[in-house]
């Protein structure tokens, strides 16, 4: 009977002694942050039949803002880029200085390709990089429709597309996430080696396949989290705080502790517990969870969702999740 | 894919062998809670992430007889997210899948025994799946009971065949057998 007793232990006292309670944790390094928003007002294709989005602006002036006061709760240094086309200008309304180049806060191409190829010059393995976008994707691509630089319709040179933001992202040193607000934007979320998506359409034989092809996992520094699969995504006008946002930033802000209630200036505003976190932690995906399960559209057709708009959220698969904040 | 359907070939003739030629129809339901360990292919911050696993099986069709026993089970994991360390969870999950299992006994109240099988996953927070393989080998403790009802007492020692992850389990469990047929001694 003592044999069994000893026997019954066992696990518990592997949990015990188990590796993440003897080993000294990582150092947490500091926490960068990339914000893009447009609103599209300054191109040709202005007016209600335009492609103006009334949403993005808010997305990103309260995303930036929520960053700001996460990593004071954190208490990591950070450095926060607010990148906003806004109105007819083409120009920034302000520059940032990252590895001594001065930069306007204008988001066209050049400029954001700037940012980020500087930001990987600065950047250490242990930082946290967060970049999100808040606009038009292109149909079926998901390029980036980044701010024009000259006046008239956006051309091909004034897009990003997902392989040239992911290129540019991987160069940078650390652990780094994407969230895209966008049309298309699952073009960003690329597929696992050893997991496969069941949002797409996808067998049993499939997965088998994966286990047994070739290509190795590694562990993953880049994480993309993305409004859409390969459909629409939308943004609404929420009555109760009276403006627009993106249906997946809305959740996103919420998500991290956002007071949607706020007052017109946002420096004065405070976050509550972020709800997608737990136990003081919120990972990528404690963030995806909350944003599938409270965002304003269903995530999939069904009978009781019909005939509405659906958009799916996505994000990367394999064997590990990543921690973003710690508080 | 042409493995997979080899697999599932074989674990569907197994289950037509015609062990009732030697034995008993049984069934039976098993429960077992597990450590899981998750020993990573690539390189982590850990040599290895811990996670709570509990396992539940329904023997579908089985033989006992002494001292052998075979059965085709229906079996399923929850395993948990791993405890947080560093940048990182290992993500928890859950599986379905397919196991044979036999076992030996050695005296009447101590057997060993073994399984194998393979299972699909899917993330519990993630819209992902992906496919495994486990075999499992054990002791198995018969705790008093009746004729046509056994209870063992379980402690299976599993090892969880993911494509990027390893993983060792030991835990403790139950598994209840019923044998409709067995008659009782005159």
């Amino acid at each position: 009977m003592k044999k069994l007793i000893l026997l019954l232990f066992i696990p518990l006292l592997l949990l015990v002694t188990s590796c993440e309670l003897l080993w000294d944790e990582p150092l947490q390094g500091d926490f960068y942050y990339v914000v893009l928003g447009l609103d599209y007002t300054n191109d040709a294709s202005t007016g209600d039949n335009g492609n103006d989005l009334e949403g993005t602006i808010h997305d990103a002036k309260e995303l930036f803002q929520t960053f700001t006061l996460l990593s004071e709760a954190t208490e990591r240094n950070s450095y926060g880029y607010l990148m906003m086309q806004e109105g007819n200008s083409l120009l920034g309304t302000s520059t940032f200085t990252i590895n001594g180049e001065t930069i306007s806060n204008y988001p066209s191409v050049a400029n954001v390709t700037a940012v980020l190829k500087n930001l990987a010059e600065v950047t250490k393995q242990e930082d946290l990089i967060i970049f999100t976008y808040s606009g038009h994707g292109y149909e079926d691509t998901g390029d980036l429709a980044l701010a024009i630089t000259t006046y008239g319709n956006p051309t091909t040179s004034d897009a990003l597309p997902p392989d040239a933001l992911l290129a540019l992202m991987d160069a940078i040193p650390g652990k780094k996430l994407l969230l895209i607000d966008s049309c298309y934007s699952g073009n960003f979320v690329k597929e696992s080696t050893s997991s496969t998506s069941t949002v797409y359409d996808s067998t049993i034989s499939d997965y088998f396949g994966k286990y047994f092809a070739e290509a190795i996992y590694e562990p993953p520094n880049l994480f993309a989290m993305s409004a859409s699969a390969n459909t629409d995504s939308y943004e609404g006008i929420f009555n109760t705080i009276d403006h627009n946002h993106g249906i997946f930033t809305y959740a996103l802000l919420e998500a991290l502790g956002w007071n949607h209630l706020h007052g017109t200036d946002l420096s004065t505003e405070t976050l509550s517990t972020p709800p997608a976190g737990k136990n003081g932690r919120i990972s990528v995906d404690g963030l995806y969870r909350y944003i599938k399960e409270n965002q304003g559209l269903p995530y999939k057709l069904s009978l009781s969702t019909f005939p509405s708009n659906i958009q799916h959220p996505m994000t990367n698969g394999g064997a590990l999740d990543m921690i973003l904040f710690t508080y | 894919m042409r493995r997979f359907k080899l697999t599932i070939q074989v674990l569907l003739l197994l289950s037509l062998i015609p062990f009732s030629a030697f034995g008993e129809v049984a069934y039976s339901f098993d429960v077992s809670n597990s450590y899981y360990a998750s020993i990573p292919h690539f390189e982590d911050e850990l040599p290895f992430r811990s996670s709570d696993a509990t396992s539940v099986a329904l023997g579908l069709i089985g033989y006992e007889a002494t001292p052998w026993g075979v059965s085709l089970d229906l079996s399923s994991l929850y395993v948990t997210d791993s405890l947080p360390f560093g940048n990182y969870i290992a993500r928890g999950f859950c599986n379905i899948g397919l196991r044979i299992r036999g076992s030996y006994q050695f005296t009447p109240v101590f057997s060993l025994f073994g399984s194998i099988g393979s299972e699909v996953n899917f993330y519990h927070k993630i819209e992902e799946a992906f496919a495994s393989f486990s075999v499992q080998l054990g002791p198995q403790f018969r705790l008093p009971t009746s004729i046509r009802h056994h209870l063992n007492l379980t402690i299976p020692i599993t090892v969880h065949l993911r494509k990027e992850i390893t993983a060792p389990m030991i835990g403790i469990g139950l598994r209840y057998s019923y044998i409709p047929n067995e008659e009782h001694p005159t």
